[in-house]
């Protein structure tokens, strides 16, 4: 289309207009390759090392670390521990973020003020976030437990963060909560730029409403749930203050993320080689995530 | 009359999923909230009351007075922190913003060479674990005499919240047909007068949204912060942790501060409302 | 043409970000190819820097976590005290424990002298001294600090015959009890074993004066570890023999140990359950609020905070017992888990730091501390204070209980030995696995992590 001004035409212009699309990432790609290129190449040369403090040396053990990942029955638990996580949250907080937009997208009176409050979850510091969600689920004196029994759905208080499942599950509600609100900002945004004609048209064209979502809605918010999929996916596999705070991984490793996981590795253990390969290792899984995401959202386009 | 009940019927059920929406969103909140104004010994009530026999605003008088006495030191710290956490997060949304929206304009409406990858790339870095990185960062920051500065805190923000903005503005910008700014060129606008003058305006909606993103994620910063920042740059994030001790966190006090940390991005979201309003009536484009 | 701005950019921006950190970026950047031991960055870094700090010698930088019975800012205060007495300037850094543990080991990995004092914890030692973080303090301190001060926090922060830390927080934990409930029981004096426990637990919950007998922090966190090596000392077990050999699944006071604790969860019901996801503060949290009538490992905070109004609900009704609970009704075993102060390696200022050190350890700040805040001394003596003991009564069933502390094993490979006891104790008192087998899959967990000597 008439996306090829860019590098195309040199002669007789001057070297700004040339180098446009150049000038103006410039100044990103050097504000973010100035603070991250030099820990990431080291982080990478520690993936392949050993550090030994007492005697102060590198030692190059080339795959050790990679390989040795595979065979510690810890981390295989916090993998799968990690994808069930990751999965269910990013389409959970997806899907019910479209669609909470979508309601917030209507008019009604007051509109304004809930749009600004659906900002609190997400506004709330993670910290916070947890040691919230931490009180709530208390097994003695938790207002989930007190609200489920006034409500007659319990008869006696529950220990909600006592079985791996449970407590996992209660982790996920946590996140759910807080993270659903970037969803609805950002498709909100989106969903702005539709013009209300759009649906009339659609309107009296007899469709329903699915069709209309399906047709209209989805292609024009698309762009933007593909980024929300991706960046969501990144936050997820990086979660690692809700398992410090609300469970500590527990009970009986059951909620022990591969961020807890590695940070466990890093600061308790010292094994800084070790922590960085498995860092690594999610990064490659993060990327490969995204490249899927990617070209399944490019081939629906035909 | 068919026609009115069902009009009456959609928006019953429209009015009442958004009461759906806001008490989902606001209940833990307004726990929170309770909590905050509680003692510690109506809050253990079983069974529980939900509105506290004892309200007191005690905690916050403590904490926005910095009246150390009664609570922890951590709380005299708190409007320093805050200060602090404002400093950083404004100039990073400022920063990144204006930076970032360049870079997304040329990533979505530019054909260059190694385009793809440097997009890419640019998200691949975000891939890694900050623990990953963080003890290079670490030595540098050392080295380089930056630890405890709340500019060198702001520069690292920015090497996170930069991508994320870019990526995101890029979606925005994506969705904005290019036959308007073809238009005004036509018209005899230069390539990025028009794009200042007719694209960014359209893209109002998502200019705001990306703005309140890049604000909330560094407001939020944790991790970072805790490692980069001692005494003279702390954040709030930072700070709230040390409303726990060794045996746990103290719930009433932690919860304090998180309504006071989470005000400052609800407002901007509020304000930006009108932002957001204001693209959808005038900049609505056909698709 | 665009290559060439792209390196030119790159360039740019390693130039930029590379300018003051030269020993740090040939470091990394030699990439090591034979496969031959290099110097890492921390040790170049600590000797690449250690000027611009001769003119502030007398300024120091302290990083610690906050003293978990210090409500009214007394460190920060007694600081200021040791500043206008000293002339020396003092930035101390609170931080909660779990972070200043996290900045601690970025800073001694990444070769830092950013602090001159440092939180020094007794899990710490063995790690702290072999990788060569810390220095030896006995050049510093006094015969009188040696010979006064408790001997098991002197032992604690020893490795091999050097002493590397003095204590600033005594955190021992005490057998406490809720003296109404049991008299309205019945019972006159608090139980002496295990079995006793149980029996007078039951005859509470019948009468319905409590919900449980006793809530512990069993949450997947170090203290879950430290409550199970409590409950196995008790019964007169360890995890190691003296030789230093594995004893988990031959010590009949281990087995004993976690049937009594994974039955008393789920079979008798006398342990709350939400112990498994409770901290140390929920612990108190229930017991101020009546629902147990015992608090097996108790710090001396818990008395403070059960006699507040706003806090607690069985205010006058706790008392502290002159003994703890056992196995056998003999053996005798609290959890004592000091922190200690300790000067890094790369500090550049060890003589003003260690003056720091002795002012906030002497015997006239430790009196203090025990008076404003009702810490627990460091220095023996102190135990028999008659001002404090004028103060705080309850303090003489203390002193009987502490004959008997015992701290956690100094294990190089603690960190790592600690997870493996973390998260196989989790299945048992779950009940997801017998105890039989959990403590075998404990013991094989652990010989597949430790060190061959």
């Amino acid at each position: 289309m008439s996306k090829n001004q860019g590098g195309q035409r040199h002669d007789g212009r001057p070297f700004l207009d040339r180098h446009l699309p150049q000038l103006l990432i410039a100044p990103s790609i050097l504000i973010i390759l100035g603070v991250l290129i030099l820990p990431i190449l080291y982080s990478i040369y520690l993936s392949f090392h050993e550090i030994n403090f007492s005697s102060n040396t590198y030692q190059l053990v080339g795959l050790k670390n990679y390989i040795e990942m595979f065979q510690d029955t810890y981390y295989l638990k916090s993998i799968s521990l990690t994808v069930y996580f990751t999965v269910i949250t990013v389409f959970t907080e997806i899907f019910m973020g479209v669609g909470i937009a979508l309601v917030l997208n209507q008019k009604f009176k007051g509109r304004g003020f809930v749009r600004g409050i659906m900002i609190l979850p997400w506004a709330l510091p993670t910290v916070v976030n947890a040691v919230m969600w931490k009180w709530i689920f208390n097994a003695n004196y938790g207002v989930f437990n007190a609200l489920l029994l006034k409500l007659g759905l319990i008869d006696s208080y529950q220990v909600w963060l006592g079985t791996p499942l449970s407590a996992l599950n209660c982790m996920l509600f946590a996140n759910i909560w807080k993270e659903t609100p970037y969803v609805v900002l950002l498709t909100i945004a989106a969903l702005a730029n539709i013009s209300p004609d759009i649906y009339e048209a659609a309107r009296v064209d007899g469709s329903n409403v699915f069709h209309t979502f399906r047709t209209i809605t989805l292609p024009l918010i698309k762009p933007v749930v593909l980024i929300l999929a991706i960046t969501k996916t990144i936050w997820a596999l990086q979660t690692f203050d809700l398992v410090f705070i609300l469970t500590g991984g527990g009970p009986a490793s059951g909620t022990e993320l591969m961020t807890f996981f590695i940070h466990k590795n890093t600061f308790k253990f010292l094994k800084f080689g070790y922590g960085s390969a498995m860092s690594y290792m999610l990064s490659m899984v993060c990327f490969v995530l995204t490249f899927i995401y990617i070209k399944v959202f490019a081939s629906k386009e035909d | 009359m068919n026609k009115k009940l069902k009009h009456v019927l959609k928006r019953t059920g429209l009015y009442a999923l958004v009461l759906l929406i806001v008490v989902y969103v606001l209940a833990p909140y307004l726990w929170m909230v309770i909590s905050s104004i509680s003692t510690k010994v109506d809050l253990m009530e079983v069974p529980l009351k939900f509105i506290p026999r004892h309200p007191t605003l005690q905690n916050y008088k403590d904490m926005l007075l910095g009246t150390s006495n009664s609570t922890t030191d951590a709380a005299s710290q708190f409007m320093h922190a805050m200060k602090n956490s404002a400093i950083v997060t404004v100039c990073v949304t400022a920063v990144s913003m204006a930076v970032g929206i360049l870079a997304s304009y040329a990533f979505s409406r530019f054909r260059f060479r190694f385009k793809q990858q440097t997009f890419m790339a640019i998200l691949f870095t975000q891939m890694i674990p900050p623990i990953a990185i963080i003890i290079p960062l670490y030595m540098i920051m050392l080295r380089a005499k930056l630890l405890d500065n709340i500019w060198a805190l702001t520069v690292v923000y920015l090497s996170f919240v930069l991508p994320f903005v870019i990526w995101i503005m890029k979606g925005y910008i994506d969705g904005i047909p290019t036959e308007l700014e073809e238009s005004a060129m036509i018209d005899g606008c230069g390539r990025l007068r028009s794009f200042f003058l007719i694209v960014l305006p359209v893209a109002s909606t998502g200019l705001a949204a990306t703005t309140i993103f890049a604000f909330i994620i560094s407001w939020n910063e944790f991790f970072y912060a805790l490692n980069f920042t001692s005494l003279a740059a702390k954040t709030l994030p930072v700070l709230i942790t040390e409303f726990s001790s060794k045996y746990g966190a103290d719930y009433i006090l932690t919860c304090t501060s998180g309504v006071i940390a989470s005000l400052p991005p609800v407002l901007l979201a509020l304000i930006f409302q009108k932002y957001i309003i204001a693209g959808l009536t005038s900049g609505a484009v056909k698709g | 043409m665009k290559k060439r701005i792209l390196s030119i950019l790159l360039a740019a921006c390693m130039l930029a970000s590379a300018s003051s950190l030269t020993a740090c970026s040939s470091k990394s950047g030699t990439p090591a190819a034979s496969g031959e031991p290099k110097t890492p960055a921390s040790e170049a870094g600590s000797e690449a820097a250690p000027e611009a700090s001769s003119e502030g010698a007398s300024k120091i930088t302290v990083l610690m976590p906050k003293h978990e019975m210090d409500n009214i800012g007394f460190m920060e205060k007694e600081t200021r005290g040791y500043e206008s007495e000293s002339g020396n300037q003092v930035e101390l850094i609170n931080m909660s424990w779990e972070n200043v543990a996290d900045r601690i080991t970025t800073e001694m990995a990444a070769g830092g002298g950013s602090y001159d004092v440092i939180e020094f914890d007794n899990s710490w030692v063995p790690k702290f001294v072999t990788n060569n973080w810390i220095i030896p303090l006995d050049d510093y301190a006094t015969d009188e600090m040696k010979t006064g001060m408790l001997p098991g926090l002197i032992d604690k922060f020893s490795y091999d015959g050097k002493l590397y830390g003095i204590t600033w927080n005594n955190d021992t934990r005490f057998f406490m009890y809720n003296k109404a409930k049991l008299e309205q029981a019945g019972f006159s004096e608090p139980p002496k074993t295990w079995e006793e426990l149980k029996e007078q637990t039951k005859v509470m919950q019948e009468k319905g004066l409590t919900k449980f007998g006793y809530s512990d922090s069993y949450m997947q966190a170090q203290s879950c570890v430290n409550e199970m090596f409590f409950v196995v000392y008790s019964f007169g077990g360890d995890f190691f023999d003296s030789e230093g050999n594995l004893t988990i699944t031959t010590d009949p006071g281990v087995k004993a140990a976690y049937e009594f604790v994974a039955n008393g969860l789920n079979t008798d019901k006398i342990v709350d359950p939400g112990s498994m996801t409770s901290d140390y503060e929920t612990v108190a949290n229930i017991f101020n609020m009546g629902d147990t009538a015992f608090c097996v490992q108790a710090w001396p905070g818990i008395y403070q905070s059960s006699n507040d109004e706003s806090t607690s609900k069985v205010v006058g009704e706790i008392a502290v017992a002159d003994y703890s609970v056992s196995g056998d009704g003999q053996t005798q075993a609290v959890l004592t888990l000091p922190e200690a102060m300790a000067i890094p390696k790369a500090s550049k200022n060890y003589d003003a730091a260690w003056d720091y050190i002795k002012y906030m350890s002497s015997k006239e700040f430790d009196k203090r501390k025990a008076e404003e805040i009702g810490a627990l001394p460091i220095w023996s003596e102190l135990f028999n204070d008659p001002d404090l003991l004028a103060k705080y009564p309850h303090w003489s069933g203390f002193g009987k209980q502490a004959a008997n502390s015992k701290g956690l094993p100094s294990l190089l490979w603690y960190d790592e030995f600690a997870n493996v006891v973390l998260v196989e104790s989790q299945k048992i008192l779950l009940g997801q696995v017998s105890v039989d087998d959990g403590l075998k899959e404990m013991e094989e967990q652990c010989k597949k992590i430790q060190p061959q000597a």
